[in-house]
């Protein structure tokens, strides 16, 4: 091919990216078939293949969507009407292509595959429909192309080959069930709009004109991400070594300062890429599959244009693939079966992907029949999962968790439909695998829902500092719920009664071998860095030491560090892989004086540990202990000494700041951290004034007054350790809000429920603690109303 | 760019001179192949690796690349002569990853003819062997030709078990 290679390549990437565009458009094109512009981008694709084709000798290619183009072009001009037998034999046409530039690609050449059954097809089916022959559905016709079977990705015309056929002459495929379950078209294109141009490959040949763009290598934009990072280490270096006896010097560096964080910023976006690069596969995969299993199923898109890791993109599409599979092989019900439970015939299936909290979450739901509880603790029990008796003891929600375990196959198993490869041990190790989780809920009649939570990206993640024997280590926020003092004085803090506590610490301290932390009358299994990084290592006394609670699935443990150092957002940097192997790191980073720091993977230290991750061995006493999902609260001390609950669930972490470096700005208090600028709100002014006659230290029912503020101000001043302040995690996950308080007092899991009549601007409800009504502070509502221009995150 | 190159005849990596790093590790001179290596750096900050290899003496930071630092005195057993205060860095790369290898001092890039490069089996030092390739004779004395490859695959430790396991190994051959 000489010196055409290069432009080869980029044709067959080019025609790759187009043609999935094209699968896209067909589905689409199924559910409003007149759609004018879909029509015009498709054939506006096959035209532009065709004429590729022609330019470099292609003549299989060049035939085939010569017939294509011409089928589309009646369809284009109105004169055919668009219907199944067109639609199939445009898809059929759609994986021709795909096969002959998968030849190309690996050979060079077209390969020996005869097509020319299909140029026929298409050309008779443009004439059959052009004749005004209405279709019979019934018909059960086939396309006889000469394809490789292997070669072709679940393809419904060439499956249904062997039955039998009843007029060779239209030889089209009508599966019986192909009437109305047509998958919608995916989110709108428009709205994929690419943001970043630079790596945005994708460029559909209906808006290339309109959004200007350019190809970049990835392992370039990896390598500029990678010198973004040194510039910013460099920068951190300069800030450490620049004084303040020279103003000009340190006006340039707060420049360089400002530069480079937005550098950084844009540098990391480059690597997004839309969910919708995964999820454009999924309409004709699950109508292709509705097919073949006599469904009907209706697919709704939503948040195509959620952007996430590209590195991250690839890893994702295979599991969610597979659970959009089970939905519809297990899930969804035939549509007798369906009607008969009085639901439509056609099953719902939605995919929906969203940001949660710093996360993407991607949500498959169906209404089908939901997982068989008893069936799966059949399953356990026959497979010594669990003994007859724990099974009849487990509730359902945690039966259903056994269908992770490898080789338990909800396909052969369960359902006895055939398995499909992959089962859910691997989409879970595979999400797990880039530090996601997978949920799942069911109920029997109603449908099955999967959540799967991914981080938005592996270069930058949130990352809680500590140290233990001298090193530092990073351990990624996301396994991280919270912090107590392994001190006698904050544990009795940590605790709500004294003795109890000090009993703790003994408890502790106590049984050998098994270290367990009593946490609000649950039982954790405690791991000691120290001596688990370094068997030989001999502590003398447990006198101080910070546990991190860490959460793995639904199992959390104690692991218990030196000391808690800060949250930082590190660069994630790949280690050698005879390093991986040992399986306690997930990366390193490093850090802003230039020093390199692991990062520590809890499930590895677990392992290490021996703490048994897999339900069934929780029964045991150094199992990692189940969390009950009651929700907890914080409770605080404001400054004028009120006590006031705050949901653990909107809770990102607790700060203390030196009360010099708070800074009024624009009407209110701001801090500088990490780069930004984060809001403090005072958790007073949130509550209102409404509710003074809570207050401890002064019983008024007049609004705050100023020798009230005074009063307040002398108490905030005379806190040694500076302002306390609750950060709140925000929707976005991306700008931080700081809620200012006395005090953290500690965390409760109340037994009452939330009592909602006693609410207010500000106030969720009263809840009972300790014996006392506290107000629940409403997050949301409160920083709304208090602060209507309240800007969280200001760049700098 | 479409002219490909016709592959060298089968002998020609065998005849051709190899160009080789030369080094100390313990008074004793061996070699690698300098194409693999990136750059030689003087002593530098390390992070140490808890329950990795004990050869592994811990990461450094490459102009923001993560380096493990494989220290050639326990790599290669010789752990009976006193430690230089500074050793040496000797980056190079590895089936797509870089490593660093501790040496005492760097001495020389040369080539060595392909027939000077004789079967380690005639020597008898008292060193873990598993990673020499051939040997041959320096300017003063003899010159062992170590293989990249095996250097790397023989600080993998793949469970803690497995690390007790090696270490014991190791100490095996510090005998």
């Amino acid at each position: 091919m000489g010196e055409n290679q290069e432009f080869v390549r980029e044709f067959l990437v080019e025609a790759a990216e187009n043609l999935d565009q094209l699968d896209r458009d067909l589905v689409a094109l199924e559910e409003n078939p007149r759609d004018p512009k879909r029509l015009a981008s498709i054939f506006r694709t096959v035209h532009t293949i065709k004429g590729t084709s022609g330019f470099f000798g292609f003549s299989k290619l060049g035939a085939i969507t010569h017939s294509g183009e011409h089928l589309l072009g009646q369809l284009r001009d109105g004169t055919i009407e668009l219907n199944d037998r067109v639609t199939g034999a445009l898809l059929t046409l759609v994986d021709a292509v795909r096969t002959i530039l998968d030849a190309i690609e690996q050979t060079g050449s077209e390969g020996d595959a005869d097509f020319r059954d299909l140029s026929q097809t298409l050309v008779r089916v443009a004439q059959d429909a052009a004749a005004h022959r209405p279709l019979q559905r019934s018909t059960s016709d086939i396309v006889v192309t000469r394809l490789p079977l292997a070669q072709l990705p679940t393809e419904p015309a060439l499956k249904q080959e062997p039955e039998p056929v009843a007029d060779s002459t239209t030889p089209f495929a009508t599966p019986p069930t192909t009437s109305e379950p047509l998958p919608p078209a995916p989110a709108p294109q428009p709205s994929l709009t690419p943001k970043l141009p630079a790596v945005q490959p994708t460029i559909p040949v209906s808006k290339a004109a309109a959004e200007p763009s350019i190809r970049v290598d990835v392992s370039l934009l990896g390598s500029i991400v990678d010198l973004v990072g040194e510039l910013v280490l460099a920068r951190n270096q300069l800030q450490a070594t620049v004084g303040a006896d020279t103003p000009e010097l340190l006006k340039v560096v707060q420049r360089i300062h400002s530069v480079t964080g937005a550098l950084q910023n844009a540098a990391m976006k480059t690597r997004m890429q839309p969910i919708d690069h995964v999820f454009s596969k999924f309409p004709r995969i699950v109508r292709n599959l509705a097919v073949t299993c006599g469904k009907e199923v209706h697919l709704q898109i939503d948040g195509a244009d959620t952007e996430l890791d590209r590195s991250l993109i690839e890893t994702i599409r295979d599991p969610l693939a597979h659970l959009l599979r089970n939905a519809v092989d297990h899930g969804i019900e035939t549509p007798a079966a369906r009607l008969a439970k009085g639901k439509p015939a056609a099953g719902r299936l939605s995919l929906r992907a969203f940001h949660e909290s710093g996360q993407v979450t991607v949500e498959i739901k169906d209404d089908g029949g939901g997982i068989p509880v008893e069936a799966v603790r059949k399953k356990a029990v026959a497979r010594g999962l669990v003994t007859a008796e724990e099974a009849l003891a487990l509730p359902d929600d945690r039966v259903l968790q056994f269908i992770f375990e490898p080789g338990f196959s909800t396909a052969a198993q369960v359902t006895d439909v055939s398995g499909r490869g992959v089962g859910m041990d691997v989409v879970k190790t595979n999400i797990e695998s880039i530090g996601g989780t997978v949920d799942l809920a069911s109920q029997a009649d109603v449908g099955t829902t999967v959540r799967v939570r991914i981080p938005l990206t592996l270069a930058i993640i949130p990352a809680l500092i500590v140290s233990s024997q001298q090193q530092r280590f990073a351990i990624p926020q996301a396994y991280v719920r919270e912090l107590i003092a392994l001190r006698s004085d904050r544990l009795q803090l940590a605790h709500s009664q004294p003795e109890a506590a000090a009993a703790q610490l003994n408890h502790v301290e106590g049984l050998e071998g098994a270290p367990m932390l009593r946490v609000r009358g649950r039982l954790l299994p405690l791991v000691f860095l120290d001596t688990t990084l370094d068997p030989t290592f001999q502590r003398a006394t447990l006198s101080s030491g910070t546990v991190i609670i860490l959460r793995i699935d639904d199992y959390e443990f104690g692991l218990v560090v030196d000391t808690v150092g800060f949250n930082a957002d590190i660069v994630v940097k790949p280690i050698a892989a005879v390093l991986v192997s040992l399986g306690l790191y997930a990366g390193a980073t490093v850090m802003g004086d230039g020093a390199v720091v692991l990062i520590l993977d809890p499930r590895g230290i677990a392992q290490m540990a021996k703490i048994p991750l897999r339900p069934h061995d929780s029964q045991s006493d150094r199992g990692l202990v189940p969390v009950v999902s009651q929700p907890r609260y914080l409770l605080c001390e404001t400054i004028s000494g009120r006590r006031v609950a705050v949901p653990l669930e909107e809770v990102a972490r607790l700060e203390t700041f030196p009360r010099a470096d708070l800074e009024q700005a624009a009407g209110r208090t701001v801090i500088h951290r990490a780069g930004r600028l984060m809001a403090l709100a005072d958790a007073d002014d949130l509550l209102g004034t409404h509710h003074a006659q809570q207050q401890i230290t002064n019983d008024s029912l007049m609004p705050m007054s100023g020798v009230e503020r005074s009063d307040r101000q002398a108490r905030a001043s005379t806190e040694p350790h500076g302002v306390t302040a609750v950060i709140l995690s925000t929707a976005s996950g991306e700008s931080d809000i700081g809620l200012q308080v006395q005090r953290i007092l500690e965390v409760v899991e109340p037994q009452t429920p939330l009592n909602c009549s006693l609410r207010a601007v500000g106030v969720l409800g009263t809840i009972a603690i300790a014996g006392r009504a506290t107000e629940v502070l409403d997050v949301r509502t409160a920083l709304v109303s208090r602060a209507p221009d309240h800007t969280p995150q200001v760049s700098l | 760019m479409s002219v490909s190159h016709s592959p060298p005849p089968a002998d020609w990596a065998a005849s051709a001179p190899r160009r080789s790093c030369t080094f100390l590790v313990a008074g004793r001179c061996f070699a690698v192949d300098a194409a693999s290596v990136i750059e030689v750096l003087r002593s530098q900050a390390m992070t140490p690796v808890p329950r990795a290899h004990r050869a592994i003496r811990g990461l450094l930071n490459l102009r923001g690349r993560i380096v493990p630092a494989i220290d050639m005195r326990y790599r290669l057993g010789l752990t009976d002569m006193p430690a230089v205060k500074s050793p040496t860095n000797i980056v190079l790369v590895s089936g797509g990853e870089l490593f660093s290898l501790l040496v005492d001092e760097l001495i020389d890039v040369t080539d060595i003819p392909a027939i000077a490069i004789e079967q380690p089996t005639a020597v008898s030092e008292h060193f873990s062997r598993d990673a020499i390739e051939g040997v041959f004779a320096g300017p003063n004395g003899l010159v062992h030709l170590l293989n990249i490859e095996a250097i790397v695959s023989g600080v993998m430790v793949s469970t803690a078990n497995d690390s007790d396991r090696l270490e014991t190994h190791m100490e095996k051959i510090l005998r």
